[in-house]
């Protein structure tokens, strides 16, 4: 069954307050149920992400629970707006507008083209298959066509599906990057204007990203990512993590899983979608930004220590992933999406995503917090183990060329203009 | 044949690993990926392998005795509860858990902020439970909320100046905790300061509290109870920082002056009027860049500067000074609370805490009844 999914629509908020009256509301209208959906290809670029909220709500000192009642009047009113009711009945004052969350000064702006010709692809590889394979997964079941992922039989694991794994996983990256690149390319053509610095290689960057586990020329062109990890495309950094994870599937996997060793995470069988397809779609739909998505590689190794049963591998990185998007972006983040969303995104019924979450977070012991210079840690770590993507150094010259100047002024702006100075030489290069 | 990486099982072939330590280094994470080569950052080091038996599931809220219900809060109840197994006295907060929204973000911020702030001045929590359809958490009990304490016990709701200067210096510490740990408490106000018996302050709800440390650059404006919300988050600040709660701080030190809030706004205009009204309405003159502030409007009624003397005349001149270095309007004047707890204001603390113990001893004596500073009572609290 396919439904389409709509593209992300815009309302007006219902809010009173002057200052958000014309903040838009993004809502997807369609459910989601048992198959990941592609936007239409015509969706519109999504410039700024937005973000379900409350309306306004002074908050009274003493009469904490009638602005309850007023809030959820309000919402309920709006009723195609259900997954902002339920948010603003249950944490009105998370629940922010967005038309702040990200000044295009500072943030990548999420290409909808990007994931919309990634997705497609999909589709077109679920529409193959049969969707009873396995019925009771919310993950696309594996497809015929791709035999590269063997399933790993539960109980009884043997050396030959083994080895059978550990050749035949690379090929699927391989054919999930090619898919990426193609998608890249289109995104950059689509609004060169306003991707961030960081993409505007993407062209090269695609061909880096191909053939990052081959042996390369040492001159070959490399992406730079910019120093601080909170200007980047959050695109750019799912793709570092997904081969990051993918390294670590293809490690797991070759360990047999122990009888009775399932958690929670685990599927059946290896969903079909690729982990860097999935985590683009994460990525674009849920907006994760890059702190939130540098936190869920956190958790991989919180998780990692503190639950021995658990491995990321091809059965449970999928749910790994969406389970701690939504963990990390409703503890960590003011303004995210309603568990619904993030069901719908991630391809899980609501209520096992309930389960999920709160499973996550008994076994990390609800230390969701880390510790800043760990996600910094963490996203040079990335940087620097794939080939095909480097550290800006000049855009850091830059910045403490600025600062010296304007001695006391904030990083951040001079960054920016680090990077739209960046950006104006990446887009002349683009033609080529 | 079975390969157990994860076990401790020395009968294995694979698992010379004698310790869950090794098991867990052992482990493929994205640690042992992307720091190969070097150590792994302090915070991933297996120090966090505790046996998995470790359990949660023995703990089990009958463990506990409900005792009569103390507040309702807008995402749970609190009760006040017994530990069957030592008596000891609690507060249990209970959340209601439905499959639609899962866990409350509030619930993940408080849980998850609660358990690195370990300090005097802030309410310990000491136990996560987990049933069917809630959660309970499990906090230090509390006899009163500051609110309900300065109604009690102050003359129409004032406090006395000992007391006074013993609190603030107990909201700046659990505030300095705070902030040094990188989180933003975002919503202090009387009734989300808790007092014991024994005279404590701690800092409780942290609900709308965040960590500040990472980069996520979303804030919400719509944080702290209107009355103690800093003119910059009235004018639509998303930028802002640890000064918000220094904002509420001194409001609170006024308040526990006068017994009535300083800034009593009904709507965020009317509040920024209220604040100007006693401050001063600011202009681009003293407060360069304002006019770039979302709700800024440059038909705000003008207002001069009040001298604060004439409004809190009960507040000593050095008293004064440290208020009004916390009510600064822009937010990059106001004192940190490190800097606040330095204020020459709290040297005579001791002096005056010591004086005053004497005085109560004597009272102690004379009236042959338990003193203190909070009288046994059965309030109604919210700040849990």
């Amino acid at each position: 069954m396919i439904t389409s999914t709509s593209s992300p629509t815009l309302h007006s908020s219902s809010s009173s307050s002057p200052s958000h009256a014309f903040s838009p509301r993004l809502q997807y209208e369609n459910s989601y149920r048992s198959r990941l959906v592609p936007p239409p290809a015509t969706s519109r670029p999504r410039s700024t992400p937005q973000y379900p909220r409350a309306p306004s709500d002074p908050r009274i000192p003493s009469a904490k629970s009638s602005p309850t009642t007023q809030r959820s009047e309000a919402a309920a009113a709006v009723t195609s707006q259900s997954q902002a009711r339920d948010a603003a009945h249950l944490h009105p004052v998370q629940m922010v507008d967005a038309s702040t969350q990200y000044s295009p000064r500072d943030e990548p702006i999420f290409s909808q083209s990007v994931s919309a010709s990634g997705v497609a692809k999909l589709r077109l590889e679920s529409n193959n298959q049969p969707a009873a394979a396995y019925p009771s997964s919310p993950f696309v079941p594996e497809s015929p066509k791709a035999p590269a992922i063997v399933p790993r039989a539960l109980a009884q694991p043997r050396a030959i599906i083994h080895s059978t794994n550990n050749n035949a996983t690379p090929t699927s990256t391989l054919h999930a990057t090619a898919k990426r690149s193609t998608a890249d390319v289109s995104a950059v053509r689509t609004s060169p204007s306003l991707r961030p610095p960081s993409t505007s290689s993407n062209i090269t960057g695609a061909d880096n990203e191909q053939s990052a586990k081959r042996p390369r020329p040492p001159n070959a062109a490399v992406k730079l990512m910019p120093m601080q990890y909170e200007h980047c495309d959050p695109k750019d950094l799912a793709v570092l993590i997904s081969s990051m994870l993918m390294e670590l599937v293809r490690y797991n996997d070759t360990i047999p899983l122990r009888d009775g060793a399932l958690t929670r995470f685990h599927s059946r069988a290896p969903p079909t979608i690729s982990v860097l397809d999935y985590l683009q779609r994460l990525t674009t739909h849920a907006t994760l930004s890059p702190p939130i998505l540098l936190s869920m590689v956190f958790y991989i190794d919180r998780l990692c220590a503190l639950y021995p049963a658990f491995t990321i591998s091809s059965l449970t990185v999928h749910r790994f992933l969406i389970t701690s998007a939504t963990v990390a972006s409703k503890g960590l983040s003011d303004s995210f999406w309603t568990n619904k969303t993030y069901a719908r995104v991630g391809g899980v019924k609501l209520k096992e995503l309930a389960l999920l979450e709160l499973e996550f977070l008994w076994r990390v012991e609800w230390r969701i917090v880390p510790r800043p210079e760990v996600l910094v840690d963490y996203y040079r770590s990335l940087v620097d183990r794939n080939e095909g993507y480097e550290i800006d150094i000049t855009g850091k010259l830059e910045d403490s060329e600025a600062s010296a100047v304007a001695e006391g002024s904030i990083s951040a702006s001079a960054a920016a203009a680090a990077a739209v100075a960046a950006q104006s030489h990446e887009v002349q290069q683009n033609p080529t | 044949m079975e390969v157990t990486h994860r076990t401790t099982n020395s009968q294995r072939p694979a698992s010379r690993l004698h310790t869950k330590l090794q098991a867990a280094e052992k482990l493929i994470s994205p640690g042992s990926v992307l720091f190969a080569h070097r150590s792994k950052p302090a915070a991933l080091g297996p120090t966090h392998v505790r046996t998995v038996s470790q359990d949660m599931d023995k703990r089990h809220p009958s463990s506990f005795q409900q005792l009569e219900k103390l507040g309702e809060g807008t995402y749970a109840t609190v009760f006040k509860g017994r530990n069957r197994q030592n008596g000891e006295l609690v507060a249990l907060k209970e959340i209601h858990l439905d499959s639609e929204e899962g866990t409350p973000s509030t619930a993940i911020r408080e849980i998850s902020l609660m358990k690195e702030l370990r300090h005097e001045n802030i309410v310990a929590l000491h136990d996560v439970i987990h049933t069917e359809n809630k959660l309970m958490l499990v906090f230090e009990y509390m006899d009163k909320d500051l609110k309900k304490y300065m109604d009690a016990r102050g003359q129409h709701g004032q406090l006395d100046p000992v007391t006074i200067k013993s609190f603030m210096q107990q909201l700046l510490r659990g505030i300095a905790f705070c902030h040094d740990n990188r989180v933003l408490h975002r919503d202090l106000k009387p009734q989300n300061l808790l007092i014991n018996s024994k005279g404590q302050l701690k800092l409780g709800d942290f609900g709308l509290a965040r960590a500040f440390g990472i980069p996520v650059n979303t804030f919400s404006n719509e944080v702290v109870t209107l009355w103690y919300r800093a003119p910059d988050v009235l004018l639509g600040s998303r930028t802002y920082n640890t000064s918000i709660d220094i904002w509420s701080a001194g409001c609170i030190m006024a308040e526990m002056y006068t017994g009535r809030p300083l800034f009593a706004g009904t709507t965020n205009d009317d509040q920024l009027q209220k604040i100007f009204r006693l401050m001063g309405t600011p202009s681009e003159r003293s407060w360069p860049g304002i006019s770039a502030y979302p709700e800024y409007k440059a038909n705000f009624h003008v207002y001069a500067t009040q001298d604060m003397r004439l409004f809190l005349p009960q507040v000593d001149p050095v008293g004064l000074e440290l208020l009004r270095s916390m009510l600064q309007l822009r937010p990059e004047l106001r004192i940190s609370a490190t800097d606040a707890l330095r204020h020459p204001w709290f040297q005579d603390l001791p002096q005056l805490q010591a004086r005053a113990q004497q005085v109560a001893q004597q009272q102690q004596m004379q009236q042959q009844i338990s003193g203190g500073y909070g009288a046994p009572g059965v309030p109604q609290q919210t700040g849990y």
